[in-house]
């Protein structure tokens, strides 16, 4: 208790130490004044009956240190000078400059990071999410299809804790705010939960209800918010749908995504569904009591039994994903975090190196501490207590600019890139945690290391340094080139990886698709089987829907398919197909199938180079057209028109060979080759209208209008003008190499300020050297060349490490390239020429200023 | 040994103490001299370690002190004891009799 109050006492000593040192500096007098009285009666001279006090006392100094040890608390009281005096430098340019660089470095990468944590690192937000995991039948070539016998079969089998199955589709939905195309998914009725996932509002689904028609639905707490206006009465209201009116029973909550990160509608998965989709998606969880080698091993044997065709084939559980993302963004993110893992370095690399030339310019100062007594622990403790208030304004600023970058990517990104997960993205603990993290790696060595450096003084040399007015030691001067060449060599392998991915995104802008794709727009149109399923109306619905179309202002001409020459349209399917040559084997072979009615290839300007074109005699079994590729790779070298060859037991003839297309995909051999199918929309269940307008098409609106006024059995899923939609699919591309860009020139910049400024330094360091050679006749030009050699050499040495550093990156890149080698060679060119100029441009000051030193007024300042 | 000994570490704050309570309110030079005289100028202080000393006793709170003006008319801070201050004296009065009182009998015990 005592040693309690004694502290806090110490504590306020150590607020008011002025008002404290003055009524000591009073007691020591009085306690003088009555020792000297008492002496001077005791028959001494006044001066021997001082001088004799002060013996007694041991001195007045000594006497005010133990008394000021014991008033406050001496460690604090070192502290807090140390963080005034750090504070004080907050005043230069310098710091400034290095606040910003390391808030440029945290916040940076505290952003980056909550999106990595959001999209990859973050488990799904389900309850025991390492229990839960999507199983399904595998062989050596990749999933199988996992069929109802064997997911009820499982089911029964008691293994898991419980099993359920999703499937996906799309729903038009009529809402408050007019008809929309929601993603919807049907799940089975304990979907949710074996995901531990409860409506916010209403129920989820009974068993029973899968089965019964017009049962309800379960809609987003977005959807319900943004198209029903968050209607309070929604629980039991029938609301328009394609399959019919249906009862919403419960809202999820906000921010539940599953299965995918857009789903807004669930329905259950009835039997309708069941025998409509034969290969749903399934989800299990598995059971604490039973380990999960033999579970896997068992529900492997129940699939064997339930279902022969699963022979051979293996169980394979694979994590929810937190991420249900394109295959390009899923590869770019993890190289984008990479990235910002060199920025970040890289700006610390600046920061330390003006911390280090700061220090460097005060060992004069720490010289004179250091020969007043002071320890080479204090003088870096000092030193350092300096970088930590930098890195403390930095981290704090880096704090607000990442939540600022966050915000800014929830609003600029969503659709290509961050609102694909299952977690929405935002600025939690764990991020700032992370960014706390952060400004410690940052400052410990930006601090650290220089204070060692700049406080490694030599009592020989200090003397002569105090003279000279500061010199730079070795360790400074191999710290210093240490910053610099890895600002240099991390500026050149970001750069080198920029070039890539730009020259990538422009290779991908620039492909030759094959067809003609201005002024085009495609609908997604169905006509309702149950209202209209005689083929002969269904044909007299599809020829109204032409016509209607073909009125409209501006459209040309209409052309009907499934599937469309677009990215992520058209059956992409792998089969054997066997040639009509006497001996061929049957070859393996990728082939994305598109069914085109025959003004297709007019419409689309792709040009069928030999035959003609696919006719509706030709049928589902008949002629085919293959395009060049497909040609080349069944009968290489000879004609393909004419000939025939198998798939399965339908035997196709080839009647044209047409143009290649190509699709916008990141792999070029996951671009496959084309085949050309004769179709009439009548025979599907949906199709996709091409429509072909003189100058601009009408709007997405106008022509979903003019579809829906056919009648009420004509249903649209989507419209799209085609090089809006190419557009987004090169968004991501372009987005990571725009972000590439970013990093590069932060990185460059740095380079280019961090060589700027060691070699002012260094210029301001020799200005005597430099007068004493010219005074000697040494040329201008000559003392210039001697700063830009300097220069120079140190951005060789950088270039060189990162061109290690870039090669390695190249290679991780390979991914997410197109068209470009590793050795790209207009890469490595740009990139040799930035940092030419870069060094250039950071060296030509500095050169001047050497080159003006004038040997007389040197003279004169000394 | 000469015949003066410093003060032995911790005892000082006793000895202080005590003179206070003795005394009366006093300065620091005044305690100073009396525990010299106290001793027979057997003890030399060093008046400098004196002030510490002071210092944490009034911190602990067993002391206070107010400036005030001494008998030949100078200005003086004078300490007196507080409440706690009297309980400390006796408690380590006790304290310090019972360990010279095991001390005395330990070392009779190694003569006999």
């Amino acid at each position: 208790m005592r040693a309690l109050r004694a502290w806090v006492v110490r504590l306020r000593g150590v607020l008011t130490p002025a008002r404290r040192d003055r009524e000591f500096d009073a007691e020591l007098e009085s306690h003088l004044q009555l020792h000297i009285d008492d002496n001077i009666q005791a028959g001494m001279t006044p001066v021997e009956a001082r001088r004799q006090a002060l013996i007694k006392l041991g001195g007045i100094e000594p006497a005010r240190q133990t008394q000021r040890e014991r008033r406050g608390i001496p460690l604090l009281e070192l502290l807090l000078q140390d963080l005034r005096g750090g504070i004080r430098a907050l005043r230069s340019g310098t710091s400034w400059t290095a606040i910003v660089m390391l808030a440029l470095a945290i916040g940076l990468t505290t952003a980056m990071f909550a999106i990595v944590d959001a999209l990859i690192l973050r488990p799904v937000p389900f309850r025991d999410a390492d229990r839960l995991a999507q199983i399904a039948m595998f062989d050596q070539h990749g999933t199988r299809p996992t069929r109802w016998p064997v997911v009820d079969a499982w089911k029964r089998s008691g293994r898991f804790e419980a099993v359920e199955s999703v499937t996906y589709g799309t729903a038009l939905v009529g809402t408050d705010v007019g008809p929309i195309v929601s993603t919807s998914a049907f799940v089975t009725a304990g979907m949710f939960d074996l995901l531990g996932v409860k409506p916010v509002r209403g129920r989820a689904f009974n068993p029973d209800e899968a089965g019964a028609q017009g049962s309800g639905v379960i809609i987003s707490a977005d959807l319900w918010r943004r198209a029903f206006n968050g209607d309070p009465g929604i629980i039991g209201r029938a609301i328009p749908f394609d399959r019919g009116a249906q009862v919403v029973i419960g809202v999820m909550p906000a921010g539940f995504r599953f299965p995918e990160w857009d789903t807004e509608v669930w329905q259950p998965l009835d039997h309708e569904v069941k025998t409509r989709v034969t290969w749903p998606t399934t989800y299990a969880r598995f059971s604490t009591a039973l380990p999960r080698a033999d579970v896997l091993k068992a529900v492997e044997e129940i699939a064997h039994q339930a279902d022969a065709t699963t022979n051979g084939q293996y169980v394979r559980p694979s994590v929810i994903a937190g991420w249900s993302n394109s295959q390009y963004s899923e590869r770019a993110l993890p190289l984008l975090a990479g990235g910002v893992m060199l920025v970040f370095v890289t700006l610390c690399a600046n920061a330390g190196g003006l911390l280090l030339a700061r220090f460097n310019t005060r060992r004069r100062q720490f010289a004179l501490c250091a020969a007043l007594g002071a320890s080479r622990r204090r003088l870096m403790t000092q030193a350092f207590v300096e970088s930590a208030v930098l890195g403390t304004a930095g981290a704090a600023i880096g704090v607000g600019l990442a939540s600022q970058l966050v915000v800014a990517a929830r609003r600029l990104l969503p659709p290509a890139f961050l609102e694909r997960s299952l977690h929405p993205l935002a600025l939690d603990m764990t991020v700032l945690v992370v960014a706390a993290g952060l400004a410690v790696l940052a400052t410990l060595p930006v601090g650290l290391l220089p204070a060692w450096v700049a406080t490694r003084l030599d009592v020989n040399g200090l003397l002569r340094l105090v003279e000279r007015g500061g010199t730079e030691t070795r360790a400074a001067r191999l710290l210093t080139r240490a910053f610099i060449v890895t600002q240099v060599g991390f500026g050149c392998t970001l750069l080198v990886g920029t070039g890539l991915l730009v020259r990538s995104f422009l290779n991908l802008a620039s492909i030759d698709r094959g067809f003609d794709s201005r002024n085009l727009t495609i609908a997604q149109v169905s006509v309702d089987n149950k209202l209209v399923p005689e083929p002969n109306a269904r044909r007299a619905v599809f020829t109204q829907i032409t016509e209607v179309l073909e009125r409209l202002p501006g459209v040309i001409q209409v052309a009907w398919s499934h599937g469309a020459p677009t990215a992520n349209a058209g059956l992409q399917f792998g089969s054997d197909w066997l040639p009509d040559m006497p001996g061929a084997s049957p070859i393996r072979l990728e082939v994305n199938a598109l069914y085109v009615s025959g003004d297709f290839f007019r419409l689309y300007g792709i040009e069928v180079l030999r035959g003609r074109a696919v006719e509706h005699a030709d049928g589902p079994g008949g002629g085919v057209v293959v395009d060049e590729r497909m040609a080349a790779a069944l009968w290489p070298g000879l004609e393909a028109v004419g000939r025939s060859f198998t798939w399965g037991k339908t035997r196709l003839e080839v009647v044209g060979v047409a143009r290649t297309t190509r699709r916008l995909v990141m792999d070029r051999d996951r671009d496959y080759p084309t085949l050309y199918w004769a179709f009439e929309p009548e025979d599907a269940r949906s199709a996709t209208a091409s429509l072909r307008c003189a100058a601009t098409c009408p709007s997405d609106g106008a022509i979903r209008k003019q579809l829906l006024s056919v009648g009420q059995a004509v249903r649209v899923s989507a419209v799209k003008n085609i090089d809006a939609a190419y557009d987004a699919d090169l968004a991501e591309p372009r987005l990571t190499a725009s972000v590439a860009i970013v990093f590069a020139v932060i990185a460059v910049l740095a380079a280019a300020g961090g060589l700027f400024s060691i070699l002012s330094h260094a210029v301001g360091r020799r200005r005597r050297e430099f007068g004493i050679r010219s005074a000697l006749g040494a040329s201008t030009r000559a003392i210039g060349a001697l700063v830009l050699r300097e220069g120079v050499a140190v951005a060789l040495v950088g270039l060189a490490i990162g061109s290690v550093g870039a090669w390695f990156l190249a290679r991780a890149l390979a991914s997410v390239q197109y068209g470009v080698t590793v050795s790209d060679p207009i890469s490595w060119a740009a990139v040799v020429g930035v940092l030419a100029l870069t060094t250039l441009v950071a060296a030509w000051r500095p050169t001047r200023a050497a080159m003006r030193v004038n040997p007389v007024e040197l003279l004169k300042e000394e | 040994m000469s015949g003066k000994s410093d003060v032995w570490q911790g005892t000082l704050a006793l000895m202080v103490l005590k003179t206070l309570e003795t005394m009366g309110p006093l300065h620091g030079y005044g305690i100073a001299r009396r525990i010299e005289q106290t001793s027979g100028d057997r003890l030399v202080l060093n008046y400098g370690t004196l002030y510490p000393a002071l210092l944490k006793l009034e911190q602990e709170g067993y002391l206070a002190s107010e400036w005030g003006v001494s008998e030949n008319n100078r200005k003086a801070k004078y300490y007196k004891l507080t409440r706690a201050g009297r309980k400390q004296v006796a408690t380590e009065t006790r304290e310090w009799e019972e360990a010279t009182a095991i001390l005395a009998r330990f070392l009779a015990g190694e003569k006999s």
